[in-house]
């Protein structure tokens, strides 16, 4: 079977900038509050009245020629077969030199021990209302909208001390899913898929329109691509 | 109005002052273990206190840089994963074998230096462990130039004259720990090797590796500020956000105080070394200590300041 | 009708937990609670310990953040609600959801949240003071809830109850409807008018649909928006996502808002008007139009001779001599010259009175000072638009009309859809395809002579009076007035209110002039809040009663439309309610009615037992739990019922009970182009420019106050007099404050994360906030050309004082080319003083994040809807640095 080389185009034409993508990514990876592995650069140009907004989506590049793989000491960063840049919590040491190295700013470092809000035990108002903690209690789970299917390839929430980052939801894609952001697109601005089959969506989309990528001169080869213009070029 | 750009990054340094003190006590330590292997191997009897002064702060220094790196670790219990795995693409990898290696054969070599009648395996002499360990001394030395030099996103390390900087750093930073600890232990301690006031007759050398080295680190700075000056865009607006922040600082305590006063106290008390004259002690151990300041204070910019966030505009090139 | 399988289920027993009672209703809808598997959240887990991880169940249910009511899915796994997704079944949002419902996550497990009922302690009352809030059973909150209604209806004063309704479901007719009236109170106030009741108007007044339209995207080939940003907001949000980059595609987009909204970044022109001279723009396109001669002649039709005579500033003779062929033709081939109508009009009404009582003077050069766009601009967007022809789309929102003076800037806009005869076309703008539930049936003859007498008092709300028109569907009187409540109160006119339940509602910070709320609430005796959150109404509540989430933790049904579909979606508690919740709108009233009962008033509960039963079953409900279901089934029954003669008809015919709550949704057919023309429900069953439906309703209003349509017109603070009150026309843009004393004109707009004024104490709202154009994340901007911030010598992000005649707020400035100058906008939805940890900076002390807008905005009304003007620029501000 021919390796498959997983990328992500985003059409911007498509994109509305709504962030459901970023907020879904919460849900289905049980990402601290302000980490943002699905993220976006948003843009005001110009001098009123001839102002243009535009929304870029952005999330971890899997680039091809990875400075945070590169970079990592203990490989817990790393290319897999199928084109993903993916981390291994378990060999993570938490230097966050793979941090330093990507050009992207995708790559998060939980200081703290994450979902602090539902283990906190103070009460708005004592007795009338819950405490984060009582909830976590009530749903059945330390972080009450939990997502445990994602524990199937990284931690359910990554421990303190060490890094986090997208991983193109690869225990989505294992079952023969898209990933979180990919889905939760109402724009259908995202397109998923192997570039080594010219048949899936990105390699036709990439087909017909010029691709464009992040800080190209870096020289990392990222495999989220753009397409299009998000409002009047 | 100039382009509004938004992009929520994680907030607050990723490499902190911890990381500064790793570096520059790494290569105060390196620097030492140079100057001992040389004053042991080249010098007058005289000289062999320092030697085991400098030779001491080797591994000591290097080691306590090492325990600063690892209190900064997220995840210490986690550490021997970088033996477990090889990773031959990481400069941190190989720099942590190559510290490895260093801090042995440094300890070795100081051990002899300070116990000479122990009797250990030939292997562990300190001719072999100081021959073996300049070799680890200069790789430690260029790998903490290069932990950063390679971290191509950041435009302020990306560069040749960060490579030269740290060199010319551990040289002038080692030879300046071990000089002035020698100073401030002779105040306390009798060492048997003849009149105090007349230590630093015989260095007249290593002063001028000293002047040389600041004046040398001058020049590298300013290549340095060339380079990025004149050089991409990402690159000139480091530089502007760097000198923005830490300009000042720089320019007062790693220039200034550090490099250029250090340099004129130099060569004015140039003429005192030799000729039946000696420098003052307090003068000397004042330009080391000066020395060891700038040495600190440029680690501290570059690693900081080099640390504050690329421009957005350059983070939302589309092409 | 025959008993299903499904009946010996239906009967839940008295104490089965809520739970149960769901399983027993034949669902199987949650898992089990038991066993949760041990989650080692903080420690990796490896692939042999995470095998066979729990993907749980997709289960139907509907969102109401926004009003677009989406029909959504809920991902349960254990019990818990982890992921949200559109119900794929939906054909309005054709399984896409926005942003919101994913942030509902974080409000069902907010750790703020009321937890169970709440006694006030501390008598006093005020934002800062302590309710001192003690928890309480249900049955004491309800005991004590029934003898306050014994109390009032013993002193025949049980007109001074209230319900205030907000966000609501279908079922609401128990609690806000029936049961009010029941118990012999006429006050059912809902939100609407604070909401979008002048939009309303405009469509009304001129094709007679007193309701949102929708919009044929797919076939569009122009589209206006009208304040309208619907990628953020209004009505079908995920639908107009999807098919945006298509529209874009296929047609031209303009956007008129004084700010650059979502859909204007994404548009090919954006018009920057001067808040609240939407009127004047539309006036001047319509100018455009017609003496372009760019009409759609084959809707509203054209010149007898075919010859243009629309020239500005000229007025047309509606008859003429006319000598030419087709003129003969007109006059049956009379010889002698005699007067014919000049125009022959098709399917609208009152074009050429349009135009000499209005139009011939409004060029784009008039309209270029008042409304701030460039005239080319107006022209060329005008037949841009024109050209488009019906599948030209005017998208009115509130922004637009939700002022002073909004009522005819509403009708103005609408009616450019009658000059394009886009109206109920193809690619136009429609109406809604038939659905097929039904409300409680009839509650007459459960009334006690204390109700009927309690009854015939007027409304709290001083609706109908002669400067509050408030003129829904043509009947003077009819319309809510909702913000006036606060002033009715405090003036006891008609009579003071001695007891409210609010649910779902926070007038304290939603409604303009808020501070007359926290006023009037805390002179209110009693007070009952039904709400998820202790929000800023909640600090002045006797009693407070936990409110189960809409999404995910009650049952419900709501109707809306999308895409050409009606659709009726469920609301399913699809996980173990987090707090000590019942359904507020059947529950509670059943709860209330039994404690009545027990206090010889057993009118309520016998209405409910009496004229509800299960349809499957047949059974009369025996408790509260049932009673819902009852109702629930009974009300949609003729989407899932195959013995219903309406079942399959209008839409999805779904084969029974447990089929519709699987699949959640019932969609109707496909909207029919074209049924309305000449069939309008106006006066003259066409398309009216010259409104003869309003012309019927002010003289109606006039005639019962004995005064003249022009008095109407003074007391509703509009400026025109005369024929004009007939036809869209301009009236200047009504500001509160003095120019010089407060230079800037203040203008709100909508976040595409709020869930209406809820979702600001969720963690996901604050750190995503920066999607909303110009905003910050975790911060409340006010909004300034750069122009303007530099001229004041201010800088950006500076914390400045904002006030207006009203009040003052202290917020974060942002330095943003996206405002017009002269102009400063903030989002509505943050400045919460209280409703949580999140929403606000320091709960506790009542500190807000950010600043309330109600707190600056003046309460105004647009009177002919009964609307809160609450758009438009209406308050002034001044901007320093705190």
């Amino acid at each position: 079977m021919a390796k498959k080389r997983y990328a992500m185009v985003i059409d911007l034409h498509r994109c509305v900038g709504c962030a459901a993508c970023d907020i879904a990514c919460k849900a289905e990876n049980n990402v601290p509050v302000e980490f943002h592995w699905s993220n976006h650069i948003v843009e005001t140009r110009g001098t009123f009245p001839n102002t243009t907004f535009r929304y870029i989506p952005t999330l971890c590049n899997h680039c091809e020629n990875a400075p945070c793989v590169t970079n990592c000491p203990t490989t817990a960063m790393y290319k897999a077969e199928n084109g993903m840049t993916l981390h291994d919590a378990n060999k993570c040491i938490g230097c966050r030199l793979c941090q330093l190295a990507c050009p992207y700013g995708v790559i998060f470092f939980n200081k703290e021990t994450p979902h602090a809000n539902y283990r906190d035990s103070q009460a708005a108002i004592p007795g009338a209302t819950f405490s984060g903690r009582e909830v976590a209690e009530r749903a059945g789970a330390p972080l009450p909208y939990y997502n445990p299917a994602r524990a199937a390839t990284y931690p359910g929430v990554r421990p303190r001390g060490v890094v986090e980052k997208c991983t193109f939801c690869d225990h989505k894609v294992a079952v023969g899913e898209e990933p979180a952001c990919v889905t939760a697109c109402p724009a259908d601005a995202r397109l998923f898929g192997d570039l080594n089959d010219p048949e899936s969506k990105p390699a036709q989309a990439l087909a017909r329109h010029r691709p464009r990528v992040l800080q190209r001169d870096k020289g990392t080869q990222p495999h989220v691509f753009y397409i299009r213009e998000y409002g009047k070029a | 109005m100039e382009t509004e750009l938004i992009l929520t990054l994680q907030r607050g340094l990723i490499w902190d002052e911890r990381v500064v003190g790793d570096l520059f006590l790494g290569g105060v330590g390196v620097g030492a273990f140079l100057f001992a292997f040389l004053l042991w191997r080249f010098a007058e009897e005289r000289y062999q206190p320092l030697a085991k002064v400098a030779a001491v702060i080797a591994p000591v220094s290097v080691s306590a840089g090492l325990g600063l790196l690892f209190w900064k670790l997220g995840n210490k219990l986690n550490v021997h994963q970088m033996m477990l795995n090889v990773s031959p693409t990481s400069v941190m990898w190989w720099g942590a074998l190559i510290q490895g290696a260093f801090v042995t054969l440094s300890a070795l070599f100081a051990f002899r230096l300070l116990f000479p009648h122990v009797r250990l395996p030939k292997v562990l002499s300190a001719s072999v462990t100081g021959v073996l360990g300049v070799p680890f001394a200069v790789a430690v030395g260029i790998y903490h130039g290069l932990l950063l030099a390679v971290l191509t996103s950041h435009p302020l390390w990306a560069s040749g004259p960060m490579i030269v900087t740290s060199v010319l750093l551990f040289t002038v930073t080692g030879v300046a720990a071990s000089l002035l600890l020698y100073v401030v232990l002779r105040s306390f301690v009798r060492f048997d090797t003849g009149p105090s006031d007349t230590f630093a007759q015989g260095l007249k050398p290593v002063a001028w590796v000293l002047i040389a080295g600041a004046a040398l680190l001058l020049i590298t700075l300013f290549a340095w500020w060339v380079d990025l000056r004149f050089g991409s865009i990402p690159a000139r607006l480091a530089l502007q956000a760097m000198l923005a922040e830490y300009g000042i600082m720089l320019a007062v305590f790693g220039i200034g105080f550090g490099l250029v006063l250090p340099i004129v106290l130099g060569v004015l008390m140039l003429p005192r070394f030799g000729d039946g004259r000696t420098p003052s002690a307090a003068l000397v151990g004042l330009a080391c200590l000066l020395l060891l300041i700038g040495g600190f204070t440029i680690r501290y910019a570059a690693v900081i300041g080099g640390q504050l966030p690329t421009p957005l505009s350059v983070m939302a090139t589309l092409s | 009708m025959t008993a299903s399988p499904m009946t010996a289920h239906i009967k839940p027993v008295i104490d089965a937990s809520r739970r149960s009672v769901l399983k027993a209703a034949g669902t199987a809808l949650v898992a089990s609670a038991n066993g949760l598997p041990a989650l080692s959240l903080l420690t990796p887990t490896d692939a042999n310990a995470s095998k066979a991880p729990a993907t749980g169940t997709w289960v139907a249910t509907t969102c109401q953040g926004c009003t677009s009511w989406c029909p959504v899915q809920v991902r349960v796994v254990d019990g818990r609600a982890i992921h949200l997704r559109g119900n794929p079944e939906a054909k309005g949002n054709h399984g896409k959801i926005c942003p919101r419902p994913h942030l509902a996550l974080q409000q069902v497990y907010d750790p703020d949240r009321v937890r169970q009922p709440l006694k006030r302690t501390n008598p006093k009352k005020g934002r800062n003071e302590d309710p001192g809030f003690v928890p309480i059973s249900w049955d004491e909150a309800m005991a004590t809830i029934a003898d306050r209604i014994m109390e009032l209806r013993r002193n025949g004063e049980i007109h001074k109850y209230a319900i205030f309704r907000g966000r609501y479901t279908a079922l609401n007719d128990i609690l806000y409807d029936k049961f009010t009236k029941l118990l012999g109170s006429p006050n059912n106030i809902s939100h609407s008018s604070i909401c979008a009741e002048a939009e309303k108007f405009g469509a009304f007044y001129t094709e007679g649909y007193w309701n949102y339209r929708d919009y044929d995207l797919e076939e569009a080939r122009y589209i206006l928006c009208w304040g309208a940003d619907p990628l953020a907001s209004n009505r079908m949000v995920p639908h107009a996502i999807n098919f945006w980059g298509g529209v874009r595609d296929r047609a031209k987009i303009a956007v008129i808002d004084p700010r650059l909204s979502a859909t204007a970044a994404k548009a090919d022109e954006w018009l920057p008007i001067i808040p609240g001279e939407d009127g004047a723009l539309a006036l001047a396109m319509a100018h455009v139009i017609l003496v372009e001669g760019a009409w759609n002649k084959s809707f509203v039709g054209d010149f007898v001779d075919g010859k243009n005579r629309f020239v500005p500033g000229q007025e047309i003779q509606p008859l003429q001599t006319l000598a030419s062929a087709a003129a003969a033709t007109a006059t049956n081939g009379a010889r002698d010259p005699v007067l014919v109508p000049v125009f022959a009009e098709k399917h609208t009404h009152g074009l050429l009175a349009w135009w000499n009582l209005e139009l011939k003077d409004r060029t784009p050069e008039w309209a270029e000072p008042i409304c701030g766009i460039p005239a080319a601009q107006i022209r060329r967007v005008a037949l841009d638009f024109a050209a488009a022809g019906s599948r030209a789309i005017s998208w009115l929102s509130p922004g637009a009309c939700m002022q002073v003076r909004g009522a005819y800037a509403a009708m103005a806009a609408h009616a450019l859809n009658g000059l394009v005869g886009s109206v109920d076309a193809r690619g136009g703008v429609v109406t809604h395809a038939p659905t097929v539930t039904r409300s409680a049936p009839a509650h007459d003859a459960y009334l006690d002579d204390i109700a009927k007498e309690g009854l015939k008092r007027p409304k709290i709300d001083q609706r109908g009076r002669l400067e509050f028109p408030a003129m829904a569907s043509g009947r003077p009187g009819s319309g809510v007035l909702t913000n006036r409540v606060a002033d009715a109160m405090l003036a006891k006119d008609p009579y003071d209110l001695k007891m409210i339940i609010a649910y779902w509602s926070n007038f304290a910070f939603s409604c303009t002039g808020a501070q007359r709320w926290e006023e009037a609430l805390s002179k209110l005796p009693f007070l009952v809040h039904i709400t998820t959150n202790a929000s800023e109404t909640t600090m002045f509540a006797d009693i407070v009663l936990p409110a189960p989430h809409q999404l995910f933790e009650r049952w419900g049904y709501v109707n809306n439309k999308q895409n050409l579909h009606s659709y009726t979606t469920l609301n399913v508690p699809v996980i173990k309610p987090v707090a000590d919740v019942r359904n507020e709108e059947t529950e509670v009233p059943w709860l209330l009615a039994e404690k009545l009962a027990e206090r010889g008033f057993d009118l309520p509960l016998r209405y409910f037992k009496e004229m509800f039963k299960d349809p499957e079953t047949g059974q009369a409900p025996t408790n509260a739990q049932e009673f819902t279901l009852c109702h629930l089934k009974t009300s949609t029954r003729a989407c899932w019922d195959k013995t219903d003669p309406n079942w399959g008809k209008y839409g999805d015919a779904i084969d029974g009970w447990e089929a519709f709550v699987r699949r959640g949704v019932w969609n109707s057919k496909r909207f029919t182009y074209g049924q309305r023309v000449d069939r309008f429900p106006t006066v003259t069953k066409k398309f009216e420019f010259y409104s003869s439906t309003l012309k019927k309703a002010l003289e109606e209003h006039a005639a019962k106050h004995k005064v003249t349509v022009d008095e109407v017109m003074e007391a509703t603070k509009y400026v025109c007099r005369g024929e004009l009150a007939f036809v869209p026309h301009f009236e200047p843009a009504l500001r509160h404050g003095d120019p010089q004393e407060f230079p800037f004109i203040f203008f709100e707009h909508r976040s595409r994360l709020n869930r209406e004024g809820r979702s600001q104490n969720c963690t996901w709202y604050q750190a995503h906030k920066n999607c909303d154009p110009g905003d910050e994340n975790w911060d409340d901007v006010l909004k300034m050309n750069p122009a303007d911030v530099a001229r004041l010598g201010l800088r950006n992000g500076d914390l400045v004082r904002v006030t207006s005649v009203q009040g003052s707020i202290v917020v974060r400035l942002k330095a943003w080319e996206g405002v017009r100058p002269g102009t400063v906008a903030k989002c509505y939805g943050q400045g919460h003083w209280a409703y949580g940890r999140v929403a606000t900076k320091d709960f506790a002390r009542r500190l807000p994040r950010g600043g309330n807008n109600n707190e600056l905005l003046v309460a105004d009304y647009e009177r002919l809807s009964g609307s809160t003007a609450r758009h438009g620029g209406l308050t002034r501000v001044r901007v320093e640095r705190a």
